[in-house]
């Protein structure tokens, strides 16, 4: 078991293969003693169980994963079909999952994608990198600073400039 | 710990991996959002994979080739110079024609030569204007890349190096170019006049044989590409050169596609898979439409002499509209070429130098029935004389068949030594079945 201790000193206990999900975990289990805990100082306690969470579904979900046949003599035809079939409902399973645990605030969403960049966990941070882009995709400027609450610096007269010189990107 | 500054405080590489997910447009209005996010959305090495995704850039260059400060202004280049035209279709067209220069910087530099530049917006207009037409927008875009071949017909040379290529046959010579916008315009109104056809169904010469042996239409209403047969002057018959169901101009199409545009990718492809390639035609390369390689093109050898074959559908001297079971309907050109292989002519355990041939015997079918099984003297009127490791003997001719598909097979006749003084027995020389197809595609 390994034991993570998140900034506000809450602690977790994770299993030694769910917590190698991790390459930061993974680098840092190669060199600390196993009994000490592993300090996550960028990250809080809520965050640190979401990420958990992540993890340990994905090491769920890695063990349950069906084989793939790649033979190709005839006789198997119907075991290689059935063996797609099987993979694609797994693949479901996941992405319905991941689509339920993004459903998350804001702040929650730029957390979690801060601390999978911490911890090293290329699919979480993926999933939050797409998120976060879906809420950009399409919108004007003035839609991305209310969904971001971002205060706008600029000049009208800058804004203006920049809008004219790239017309293309804003016209349809 | 809680970023307050929510989007605006991610930094770097963090920011850059959704950048690389929106695009260039959602991009642009992320820069515009503060100058927090200006930076970050400005990063050159997104915008170089923007410009690598979209345009096919490798380098931060305009659309006229000049070198620019940034990807980005290359990539606002590019948008403004193409805004009229979806991306996919501005990416597929600059692929094609750097692929085909690619082609032809290896294989016949003298043709890339004879491409010119891009057409600009104002010239395709004014084409269009003149001609009273609208072409199909995949053709727009392929002539914004470019403009057609330079077609000085006065000059010997320039009429082997059409793009599209052809053969040789008796007295009939092809060599089909890609014209320019002007000539479009000068040829589609210099036929016009003989071919009424033309007025009634919107179509344009867009590639022809510069002696106008073989002309190909563009029909801008429905945008399949077309060929004329031997009837065209008559009754305005014509073939399609894709098939039908490849054109897609229509509204529900996720991808565009007329039929020039598919039609140049299929020879392209062709090109480049060595199907087809370059032989010398008098004195100069062409591009010959003869298949080269199997299983178009078979190979045979007998005693140690090699006969390959193949053959090409000749729509201009072609009738396929005309009635009658047995009429001759489709005409085939043919190329044989025979060779003696180093080692010599082996005959009944022994070498022989040398080889000629005596005859020929040809069996045609026209959809598995037999309709003419000949037998000659000679190959037209030569009796070609094989040494070992010579260049390939040459020779085109060419039969009709009343439906296609179609198949030819035979076998020539030799003496070892040379007819004036053979040295051995005669033997027969197999060439291996080759097929008379049906056109799907028509070059």
């Amino acid at each position: 078991m390994v034991l993570l201790r998140s900034i506000d000193e809450i602690t977790v206990e994770v299993a030694e293969t769910v917590a190698l999900k991790s390459n930061m975990l993974k680098h840092a289990l190669e060199e600390s003693n196993p009994e000490q805990f592993i300090p996550l100082p960028n990250i809080t306690g809520e965050v640190m169980f979401k990420i958990v969470d992540y993890m340990t579904k994905q090491t769920e979900f890695e063990s349950k994963k069906p084989q793939e046949i790649v033979e190709k003599s005839p006789e198997l035809e119907g075991d290689v079909a059935k063996a797609k079939e099987a993979l694609k409902a797994w693949e479901q399973t996941v992405a319905t999952w991941e689509v339920a645990y993004m459903d998350v605030s804001m702040n929650m969403l730029y957390d979690l994608f801060l601390g999978a960049n911490f911890m090293d966990l290329q699919g979480l941070l993926s999933l939050c990198a797409e998120k976060i882009a879906s809420l950009i995709k399409g919108k004007t400027v003035k839609e991305i600073r209310k969904t971001f609450n971002i205060v706008n610096d600029f000049t009208p007269e800058e804004e203006a400039d920049y809008v004219k010189k790239y017309e293309w990107a804003f016209t349809d | 710990m809680s970023t307050n500054g929510g989007l605006d405080g991610l930094e770097g590489l963090v920011l850059e991996m959704i950048v690389n997910r929106i695009g260039p447009k959602s991009a642009a209005a992320l820069a515009c959002a503060s100058t927090r996010l200006r930076s970050a959305a400005s990063d050159d090495t997104v915008w170089s994979r923007f410009c690598a995704d979209h345009f096919d850039l490798s380098e931060p260059v305009d659309p006229d080739g000049n070198h620019l400060a940034s990807f980005k202004e290359a990539y606002t280049a590019w948008a403004e110079s193409f805004k009229m035209y979806p991306l996919e279709l501005v990416k597929r067209a600059r692929s094609f024609w750097t692929a085909m220069r690619n082609w032809l910087a290896a294989n016949f530099p003298e043709a890339l030569n004879t491409l010119n530049r891009g057409a600009s917006e104002n010239q395709i207009k004014i084409t269009e204007r003149t001609l009273g037409i609208s072409f199909p927008l995949p053709t727009r875009v392929l002539y914004r890349f470019c403009n057609g071949q330079l077609t000085d017909s006065e000059t010997k040379w320039l009429t082997n190096y059409g793009i599209i290529g052809g053969y040789e046959l008796y007295n009939h010579f092809v060599n089909v170019h890609l014209l320019p916008l002007k000539q479009v315009v000068m040829t589609t109104r210099h036929v016009s006049g003989d071919l009424d056809f033309m007025a009634k169904m919107n179509v344009v010469t867009v590639a022809t044989s510069l002696n106008l042996r073989k002309l190909f239409f563009l029909d801008c209403n429905r945008g399949q590409l077309y060929v004329g047969t031997q009837n065209m002057a008559t009754d305005g018959e014509l073939m399609p050169c894709v098939p039908e169901s490849l054109v897609k101009l229509g509204d529900g199409a996720d991808m565009l596609q007329d039929g020039l545009m598919v039609w140049l990718e299929e020879h392209l492809r062709r090109l480049q898979s060595g199907v087809i390639g370059t032989r010398v035609l008098r004195k100069y390369p062409s591009i010959s439409l003869f298949p080269e390689a199997p299983p178009l093109c078979s190979t045979a050898v007998t005693n140690g002499v090699k006969v390959r074959a193949s053959a090409v559908f000749i729509p201009e001297c072609s009738n396929p509209g005309a009635e009658g079971p047995d009429t001759d309907r489709y005409l085939f050109a043919y190329s044989i070429r025979i060779s003696l292989l180093p080692q010599g002519c082996m005959l009944d355990g022994a070498y022989y130098s040398s080889c000629q041939l005596r005859s020929r015997h040809w069996i045609i079918r026209s959809k598995e029935n037999i309709v003419d099984d000949v037998r000659g003297e000679a190959v037209i009127g030569n009796y070609p004389l094989l040494l070992p490791g010579m260049d390939e003997f040459v020779y085109e001719s060419c039969t009709t068949i009343p439906a296609v598909p179609g198949s030819i097979e035979g076998s020539f006749t030799f003496v070892p030594g040379r007819l004036s003084k053979p040295e051995g027995r005669e033997f027969e020389v197999r060439v291996a079945l080759f097929m008379l197809e049906e056109p799907r595609y028509i070059f």
